[in-house]
């Protein structure tokens, strides 16, 4: 099959490749949504082909990609301005939102017209599952200034008056547009290649906190440069209950009108996650608190149990002190060492006197549980430091630095003191050792030293 | 100069050679340089250098001319906006749109209303080295079919200078003309290539061709019907890395046909010519690196009105 050109198609183009911009929106995160979306659909953005069911239309404005999905997807190639004419569908699909879908042979396409057009071809009680990245997200607080790529053209995304900038703007625009939401999912670390999907319903919820933090703080290191890294601040965020509004992204669920269908089986609901806080979290209050015997009883508890190679930000403690397991178990040593380096890097007060790094971290903790650790179980991988890390890593090093000039000095000045003492006792020895009396003395000295010996 | 009649005789190159310097010798193309001069007060003095590099022709790539030499960082002034876009996503950053020269040489001269009639027709032409493969029999029979007449066919010099071509439109009853040598490295250039070409344009209610070209969009801004019909032809050695024929036909539809939607063709052209952007003269000069002519122009144009008071 060939991609019909539906005008505005992009010629020497690909979204996919990744070579003009960030690639295809992706993640095994995304999985479960588009295996549940049903009736005909239409499939329109950069999203990673392997997880788009096998039925859809596509809707992409390079021509490469439109061609190398042919076989596959029945392909609509240009811009959506000319979507209005084709026979409207039960699903529409924009995960990667609404930015890629106008070509650069069409006049820029405001984000409310875009989503107009794909409206326009929603049929009513159809459901639509859009992506919307978030401009005061995570990702982009700690984003080093980023380098416009071959798809910024006309950037003018967060200075588009008819793009709505925050969660609550976001879900009154889609209402006003004759939507109604069901599902509202916060995505993790990043709106493109999401790791976490979060019902923002669970990020609301207090009992499932640990159980949110977790699943944040195993949405994968960031890939790139940052100024700070973006778990520890999605962790504060679900603490003061701001990890909605600062998510990277969210993905709407949203049924046309008239009358919504029955609620699709859109998952995670989360119900099934344990209630408590994160083992980590308990670690770190226990630190900061200096109850180094809580840290104790923590640590033997931890050490001693089930989920002793499980990292700490992985397990749940129950009301009732159980542990729960939220991922596969590592070494003892590894989740020790992970643990050491968030209380490193992440910028925490902690108590104890000036570790020389993350390993003697790690082998203090063991210590604490009653495990003495070879150094050598202890994994030597560091994570790629952040900005805020390589500042007080500086920080770290210049202090350290005014400390080994100081005890050199100390040392300088300790040694010429003896160094005097020396030449001193030196010289009496000498001035002793010339003349009579002396000599007497010495020899009377030498004799009373054997006599004793023997 | 070229003849611009059909006398027959065969052009003659100028043997001079023109030592302007520029950072490229196409932004000279078809005097492009020096409308923009005018526009910008300095006279018809030579134009000086442009601080960059001039799109010199309707493109459907990224504004510049695949066979030249390009060196990265150097601005590009690039017509539209669309092509702005296009040249963006194809990987050039230091892009401007000033809009087309011929679109401020139509600012600069006023349409005079003279009276209108009949067709300008531009046969589709290879450029220096390329050759056009297709039959002109065909095409002149389509044009007769087509248009109501009086028909003059404007051929680019390469053609017109080739005698059987020329002797081919001639019989047909065209009137055969030619607007110019486009000029290249410095040689041939010719400063009166476009105003001879509006004046040509302007003789005529309609402009059409077997291929979207610049001449359409000229034509069309410049006040003509634009029509594009008959055998595209084929062009030795075509680039065919932008899409071709096909994509223009499929991308640009509005100026295809014997009978174009008027509205929508002059909406698309005046878009495609950037003439609804065009730059003020201060800002055209700055970006070009021309202030500082511009200025001693201006001063010279004082001591001579003052000489001149003087000797009255």
């Amino acid at each position: 099959m060939s991609p019909r050109l539906i005008g505005g198609e992009m010629l020497l183009w690909s979204d996919l490749d990744g070579t003009h911009g960030p690639g295809p929106v992706r993640g095994r995160a995304l999985a479960p949504l588009l295996d549940a979306v049903t009736g005909r659909t239409l499939v329109a953005g950069p999203h990673d082909p392997t997880l788009l069911p096998g039925d859809t239309t596509l809707l992409l404005r390079g021509l490469i990609d439109a061609e190398a999905l042919a076989d596959r997807f029945a392909v609509l190639c240009g811009g959506p301005a000319k979507l209005p004419t084709e026979s409207p569908w039960d699903t529409v699909v924009a995960l990667d939102g609404l930015g890629r879908l106008g070509s650069a042979e069409d006049p820029q396409l405001p984000w409310g017209e875009a989503l107009d057009q794909l409206l326009a071809v929603l049929r009513p009680g159809g459901t639509l599952l859009l992506g919307v990245e978030n401009f005061l997200g995570l990702h982009r607080l700690v984003a080093m200034p980023p380098a416009p790529t071959d798809s910024d053209w006309t950037p003018v995304a967060a200075y588009d008056q008819t793009r709505p900038a925050g969660l609550a703007a976001v879900q009154a625009r889609l209402q006003a547009a004759g939507l109604t939401i069901s599902r509202t999912y916060a995505t993790f670390p990043s709106p493109v290649t999401p790791a976490a999907l979060l019902d923002t319903d669970l990020l609301a919820d207090p009992t499932r906190r640990g159980a949110v933090e977790a699943m944040l703080s195993s949405a994968g290191t960031p890939a790139d440069d940052v100024l700070a890294d973006p778990r520890r601040l999605a962790i504060d965020a679900v603490r003061h209950g701001a990890a909605a509004d600062l998510a990277p992204g969210w993905i709407f669920v949203a049924h046309r009108d008239p009358a919504p269908t029955p609620e699709r089986d859109y998952p995670p609901a989360g119900d099934n996650l344990p209630a408590g806080r994160t083992l980590e979290d308990l670690l770190l209050s226990a630190a900061l608190e200096r109850d180094l015997a809580a840290m104790r009883t923590l640590l033997v508890a931890w050490q001693s149990g089930a989920a002793a190679g499980v990292p700490a930000g992985q397990v749940i403690v129950t009301a009732d002190r159980g542990q729960v397991a939220l991922a596969e178990a590592g070494t003892p040593a590894a989740a020790l060492h992970e643990f050491a380096v968030t209380v490193l890097s992440g910028g925490f007060a902690h108590p104890w006197p000036a570790p020389a790094g993350a390993t003697d971290l790690t082998l203090i903790l063991a210590a604490m549980a009653g495990v003495e650790l070879d150094p050598a179980a202890i994994p030597a991988q560091a994570p790629r430091p952040s900005m805020r890390d390589l500042l007080a890593e500086r920080d770290r090093l210049a202090r350290e630095l005014t400390q080994a000039h100081a005890k050199h000095d100390f040392y300088e000045r300790t040694i010429a003191d003896r160094d005097l003492a020396l030449r001193r006792a030196r010289q009496i020895n000498a001035l002793l050792s010339t003349t009579k009396p002396a000599r007497a003395l010495l020899a009377t000295a030498r004799w009373t030293v054997r006599r004793i010996r023997r | 100069m070229l003849h611009l009649d059909d006398t027959g005789r065969l052009p003659q190159r100028r043997a001079e050679r023109v030592s302007w310097t520029v950072v490229h010798h196409a932004n000279h193309y078809y005097g492009h340089s020096q409308v923009l001069a005018r526009y910008c007060g300095l006279g018809d003095q030579h134009p000086p250098r442009i601080a960059g590099y001039l799109q010199h022709g309707w493109n459907i790539g990224d504004g510049l001319a695949a066979d030249h030499e390009f060196v990265d960082g150097t601005p590009v002034f690039l017509w539209s906006e669309r092509t702005r876009r296009r040249a963006w996503s194809l990987g050039r950053r230091e892009t401007y749109v000033v809009g087309a020269p011929w679109a401020y040489l139509l600012e600069m001269e006023p349409d005079p209303g003279a009276k209108r009639e009949g067709t300008i027709w531009y046969p589709f032409h290879g450029w220096e080295g390329q050759h056009v493969l297709g039959d002109h029999g065909r095409l002149i029979d389509e044009i007769k079919a087509t248009e109501p007449g009086p028909i003059t066919a404007c051929l680019y010099w390469q053609e017109f200078r080739d005698a059987a071509v020329r002797r081919r439109y001639t019989e047909a009853g065209f009137r055969v003309i030619c607007h110019g040598y486009r000029g290249g490295q410095w040689q041939d250039l010719d400063p009166m290539f476009l105003d001879r070409q509006l004046a040509e344009q302007r003789r005529h209610r309609r402009v059409a061709s077997n291929r979207l070209c610049s001449a359409i969009f000229y034509g069309t801004l410049a006040g003509c019907e634009p029509a594009v019909y008959g055998d595209p032809m084929t062009l030795e050695n075509e680039n065919m890395a932008y899409g071709g024929q096909a994509r223009v036909r499929r991308q640009w539809p509005e100026l295809h046909g014997e009978q174009v939607d008027l509205a929508a063709a002059r909406a698309t052209v005046t878009a495609e010519l950037g003439a609804d952007r065009l730059l003020p003269a201060a800002e055209l000069r700055h970006l070009f690196g021309w202030t500082a002519a511009a200025r001693d122009a201006a001063a010279a144009r004082n001591t001579m009105a003052a000489q001149a008071t003087v000797a009255r």
